[in-house]
C-alpha cells in the first residue's frame, strides 16, 4: 500500500488567487493541495465555471456552498477528473494537486482518483458484501494477501466509525445496512486506498439527523489526517464542519474566506443573502 | 435573484419596531425624571416607580420574541448579529427605566431644593435624552460617525457627574440629603453609561466589528 501515497511535495503559495482571501501567513505552515488558477469549464456552450483561483490545503475541511446549478459539484468533480466522463466537457486553465497539473502533468486519472477519493450523495455500495465493498479498491491495485486485506478492510471501517457496528457481520450484503451505515460504508471504502483529500458531494443530504451527526463527527476525525472537501446545500452543515468557506454563485467564486467570516460578516451582499436564506 | 424569507425579514422588523417602542418609552419618561424629582406632589413619583413593570413586560417580549426567532429561524450573519444586540439593547433600555425608577424613588424620600445641584441635574437629563435621540437616527441613518460622537458625548454626563460629587452641597451637615444628591448623580450617570452601551450595539449590527474606542482616536 506505501506506493499508493505519493511523496508529499511541498508547495509554496506565491501566487495569490484572486478569489481567495487566505491569509497566507496564518497559513504558511499548512501544505497546499489543491490549487486551481483561471480554471474554466464549459459544458457545450454553458460557461459553467469562470476563472475559479481557489486554493485548498491539507488538514482543513473545505466547504463548497451556493445555489443549485452555481456550478460547485462540476467543480469538486473536476478536481479528481469525473467532469471528463461526460463528452461535450471543454475545460481551461489549471488545477494543481501537489504542485502537479492534474490535466498535462502525466499523472494518471487512475491515479489521481486513488489520491483523491469521493464520497456521493446518496450511498452507492456495491451489491456486496461489506468486507468485499472495502477490500473492492485494495484488490483493483494488486492486493490479494488476506491477512493484509483483513488488515486494511478493519483499519478503514474503524476510520469510517462503523466499525464497532459491523464487525460481526462482514460478510452481510452492504445493501441491508441504514442509509447512514451505508454512507460510512462508502467513505471506508475511499479510505481504503489511503488518498490524501476526500472530496465530498453533498453526503448528508440523503441522511436523517443522527446520521449526519455522525458524519460530520467523522468528518471532524478524518481532517487529522485528510483534507477534506464538501459540497453541501445545508448553510448549518458549512457552519458547523469547515474551516474554510467557498461561495459559488452562477459559475463564479463570489467569496472564499473562513468559515466563521462568511458566516457572521462576509464581505459581499450576495454571501450574505445567501448564507441568511433571503436567495437560492 | 429571488428573494426569500419575506415572513423573517417581517418578523425581524417587528422586533426593531418593539426595541424603538422601548426606547421612545424610557425617553418619554427621562424626560420627566428631573420633574417628577422637584414636584410638589410625590403621587407622581409613586406612579412612575409603579410603572416600570411595563418596561420590564417590553424587555421580557423582546428577548421572547428574540429567542423564537434564533429558534424557528436560524439566522447568521447580519440577522444573527441584529438579534442578539435587539437582546442587549432591550436590557440597556430596562436598565435605563430601573435608573428613572430610582430617580423617582428619591423623590419619595426627599425633595431636593438646592437650584444649583438641580439645574445639574436637568443637565445631565438633557444630555442623555439628546444622546437618545441621536441613536435613534444614527440607527434609522446608519450613521457610523454618529455613533462614535454619540459614544464620545458620555463624557460629557460624566463631568456633570463630577461636578455635583465635588460640589459645595456635600460640605453640608444634612448626610441623608447628600446621600441622596449622590446616588440621583449616580443614577443619572448610569443612564448615559447605557445609552453609551446602546450605541455600540448599534455599531456592532451595523459594521460587524466590536466598537473600539481607539479606533477613532
Amino acid at each position: 500500500m506505501a506506493e499508493l501515497k505519493s511523496v508529499k511535495t511541498t508547495v509554496k503559495e506565491n501566487t495569490q488567487p484572486q478569489n481567495d482571501k487566505r491569509d497566507s501567513i496564518i497559513q504558511e505552515d499548512k501544505e497546499i493541495v489543491f490549487q486551481s488558477k483561471n480554471f474554466n469549464l464549459w459544458y457545450g456552450d454553458n460557461h459553467a465555471l469562470q476563472d475559479i483561483n481557489l486554493t485548498f490545503h491539507e488538514n482543513d475541511i473545505n466547504a463548497i456552498i451556493g445555489p443549485s446549478g452555481c456550478g460547485k459539484s462540476t467543480f469538486v468533480k473536476s478536481l479528481n477528473r469525473m467532469t471528463e466522463l461526460v463528452p461535450i466537457v471543454r475545460t481551461e486553465g489549471e488545477i494543481q494537486f501537489r504542485g502537479d497539473d492534474i490535466f498535462n502533468s502525466g499523472m494518471s486519472v487512475e491515479e489521481l482518483r486513488t489520491r483523491v477519493g469521493m464520497v456521493f450523495q446518496k450511498p452507492n455500495p456495491f451489491p456486496k458484501s461489506i468486507y468485499d465493498n472495502v477490500a473492492y479498491g485494495p484488490r483493483v491495485h494488486g492486493i490479494k494477501k488476506k491477512s493484509i486485506l483483513d488488515e486494511v478492510v478493519e483499519k478503514s471501517l474503524r476510520s469510517a466509525s462503523i466499525w464497532d457496528e459491523v464487525k460481526d457481520r462482514l460478510n452481510d450484503n452492504a445493501y441491508g445496512l441504514s442509509g447512514g451505515q451505508q454512507q460510512r460504508i462508502c467513505i471506508a471504502r475511499a479510505l481504503a486506498v489511503e488518498p490524501e483529500v476526500i472530496l465530498m458531494d453533498e453526503p448528508t443530504s440523503a441522511l436523517d439527523p443522527i446520521s449526519t451527526t455522525k458524519i460530520e463527527d467523522l468528518m471532524q476525525e478524518l481532517k487529522k489526517d485528510y483534507s477534506i472537501i464538501i459540497v453541501t446545500h445545508n448553510m448549518q452543515q458549512a457552519a458547523r464542519v469547515s474551516d474554510r468557506t467557498s461561495f459559488f454563485y452562477q459559475g463564479y467564486v463570489v467569496e472564499s474566506d473562513d468559515t466563521n467570516v462568511i458566516f457572521e460578516n462576509p464581505s459581499d451582499k450576495r454571501t450574505e443573502d445567501y448564507v441568511s436564506g433571503r436567495f437560492g | 435573484m429571488t428573494v426569500y424569507r419575506e415572513k423573517f425579514q417581517d418578523e425581524l422588523e417587528s422586533l426593531i419596531s418593539e426595541c424603538i417602542k422601548l426606547g421612545k418609552e424610557c425617553h418619554k419618561r427621562l424626560a420627566r425624571a428631573v420633574e417628577i424629582l422637584v414636584a410638589d406632589d410625590i403621587e407622581e413619583a409613586r406612579n412612575l416607580v409603579k410603572a416600570d413593570v411595563e418596561i420590564n413586560k417590553m424587555e421580557a417580549a423582546i428577548n421572547a420574541h428574540s429567542i423564537n426567532l434564533i429558534t424557528t429561524q436560524a439566522p447568521v450573519a447580519s440577522d444573527l448579529r441584529l438579534i442578539i444586540s435587539c437582546i442587549k439593547i432591550a436590557d440597556d433600555l430596562e436598565r435605563i427605566g430601573d435608573n428613572i425608577g430610582n430617580i423617582a424613588e428619591v423623590r419619595k424620600r426627599i425633595k431636593i431644593t438646592n437650584e444649583r445641584t438641580l439645574l445639574r441635574f436637568k443637565t445631565m437629563e438633557r444630555l442623555a435624552s439628546l444622546m437618545l435621540e441621536d441613536v435613534y437616527t444614527a440607527f434609522k441613518e446608519k450613521d457610523i460617525d454618529l455613533l462614535h460622537e454619540i459614544i464620545t458625548r458620555d463624557q460629557d454626563i460624566d463631568a456633570v457627574f463630577v461636578q455635583i460629587t465635588t460640589s459645595d452641597i456635600f460640605e453640608e451637615s444634612d448626610a441623608f440629603l447628600t446621600g441622596q444628591i449622590q446616588l440621583t448623580a449616580k443614577y443619572l450617570e448610569r443612564i448615559g453609561d447605557h445609552i453609551k452601551s446602546i450605541a455600540e450595539h448599534i455599531y456592532f449590527i451595523q459594521t460587524g466589528e466590536q466598537y473600539e474606542k481607539n479606533k477613532y482616536q
